[in-house]
């Protein structure tokens, strides 16, 4: 997930906008196409971040949005846009299929991203190696970790919609993202 | 340490991704949730709603079976005691033999035969004294023999069964109204009333106070019975437990006999109010269900 096709970043009008057709499709859930239609493929890309196929993402992104439509009540808007409050249930729901279905969860990293540290490193290591290593290293992180490092370095996210997905405040959730980095990287290095 | 599962990410296409794309199975599983909801919420308003239902049913049965105390004493039986209006109830004890029966009758039917008796000594109580005299100075003058202002109580002998009956004077119809079984002053009562409501009471009624009872015997024996039968004391409101397991197993023709029945009355402190005798009805014909024979009476 990259940054211009980030959908957190809204002009005022268009958060506005969004606003006026959650209020209709609070009362016709037809009316909630458009908002589908927006997040579609973003909220796509944060499940299959998450499940191992794309079969399994497909259903839970269905599911997310039909909850999102029945839940649509509860929601109370705050001038942030609606997707953070869509990836908080798709976030949700992803917990629940993992515990339900007794699936584990999945980490998708994308190829640039295996070596992370690499610029750190004076020596070029072999790539499969640095993989492995990147492997054996995550594992050794809490969940919690793995979710913020996950969030920030492989889907490139704002700290501000990190922290309306995980319940935290902004600067909450630079913190705890910087420590889980320094943790990664100790690790990294003690691993040598 | 965490068991997350770590892979390399697949290139998906936008295309690709789009092809899962489908708002109408959003709306379906959408209904599907807000059905399966509305059939929960159903069942959870009926659960409760019958749960309620039940729960006032029970609280009522059980208000029905409360043993009589203090205040609502006065609203339960308050229907009784408009029959009995104007008179001041005492106790009188009953005796087996047909002559002393003539005499056991309820206040109401006494003070009027009695009058009769003296109506030529004193002609005009009669319709004086109904109206504007209380009873028992009534009485004080007509039935009871009375010396130093002691209670004196009247006793009749009786040759035929092992108890000796005693009424009450004058000064002992002031005493409080007893109650067994909720009713007041009771002359017969059902087996079911005496053991669906084992209690006794006595009570003031026009000041709707309840004294103590401290003490007194109850029996279960027939009104021709030679043998005294196993006694059970009565302290506090409720039968004993083994009196109500004999009010179970009694046979017909059997009374409830309650002896010397003492009370504490604050200022005069423990009275005895005489005896009381009621008779039980069984409301069926206990020998054929119980498959006893008249011979064993």
């Amino acid at each position: 997930m990259s940054k211009e096709s980030s959908t957190y970043h809204q002009t005022e009008s268009e958060i506005q906008t969004e606003e006026g057709i959650l209020k209709n499709a609070m009362e016709n859930p037809q009316a909630f196409a458009p908002i589908y239609d927006k997040y579609y493929l973003s909220i796509f890309k944060f499940v299959l971040q998450r499940v191992e196929n794309i079969e399994l993402a497909s259903e839970i992104v269905s599911d997310v949005f039909a909850k999102a439509i029945f839940n649509l009540k509860k929601y109370k808007f705050k001038g942030t846009p609606f997707s953070a409050w869509l990836y908080r249930v798709a976030y949700n729901e992803i917990a629940n299929i993992h515990r339900k279905k007794k699936k584990t969860r999945t980490v998708n990293i994308p190829d640039e991203r295996w070596d992370l540290f690499q610029n750190e490193e004076s020596e070029v290591e072999d790539h499969s190696f640095s993989i492995k290593k990147m492997k054996d290293c995550m594992q050794k992180l809490k969940p919690n970790e793995i979710e913020l490092i996950e969030m920030r370095f492989f889907e490139e996210r704002p700290f501000k919609e990190i922290g309306e997905i995980l319940g935290l405040t902004t600067e909450n959730a630079r913190v705890k993202t910087h420590r889980a980095f320094k943790k990664l990287q100790k690790l990294f290095k003690s691993g040598k | 340490m965490n068991d997350f599962k770590y892979q390399k990410k697949p290139s998906n296409s936008e295309e690709v991704l789009n092809t899962f794309k489908n708002f109408d199975q959003v709306l379906k599983k959408h209904q599907a949730i807000r059905k399966s909801y509305a059939r929960v919420w159903k069942i959870a308003l009926a659960a409760s709603s019958s749960l309620v239902l039940l729960l006032v049913f029970f609280a009522y049965n059980q208000k029905d079976a409360k043993v009589i105390e203090n205040e609502t004493v006065f609203t339960e039986v308050n229907n009784q005691a408009r029959a009995h209006k104007n008179e001041h109830h005492a106790f009188f004890a009953v005796s087996q033999n047909s002559e002393s029966e003539k005499i056991v009758e309820t206040p109401k039917k006494t003070i009027p035969k009695l009058l009769k008796k003296k109506n030529e000594t004193i002609p005009k109580f009669e319709k004086k004294s109904l109206k504007t005299k209380p009873i028992e100075e009534k009485e004080q003058k007509v039935v009871s023999p009375r010396s130093n202002g002691l209670l004196t109580p009247t006793i009749k002998e009786n040759t035929t069964s092992w108890f000796t009956v005693r009424e009450a004077n004058a000064k002992e119809k002031r005493l409080p109204t007893l109650y067994i079984s909720k009713v007041e002053l009771p002359e017969k009562l059902t087996q079911t009333e005496l053991t669906r409501f084992p209690s006794i009471n006595a009570i003031y009624k026009t000041v709707a106070k309840e004294v103590q009872i401290i003490n007194g015997m109850a029996y279960v024996t027939k009104r021709d019975a030679k043998k005294r039968p196993k006694g059970y004391k009565i302290i506090g409101n409720n039968f004993p437990p083994n009196l109500i397991r004999a009010l179970h197993k009694a046979e017909r023709n059997s009374v409830l006999l309650f002896k010397d029945i003492t009370i504490f009355i604050p200022g005069n402190g423990r009275t005895n109010i005489g005896d009381k005798i009621i008779d039980i009805d069984f409301g069926y014909d206990s020998k054929k269900i119980r498959g006893t024979s008249n011979s064993d009476e």
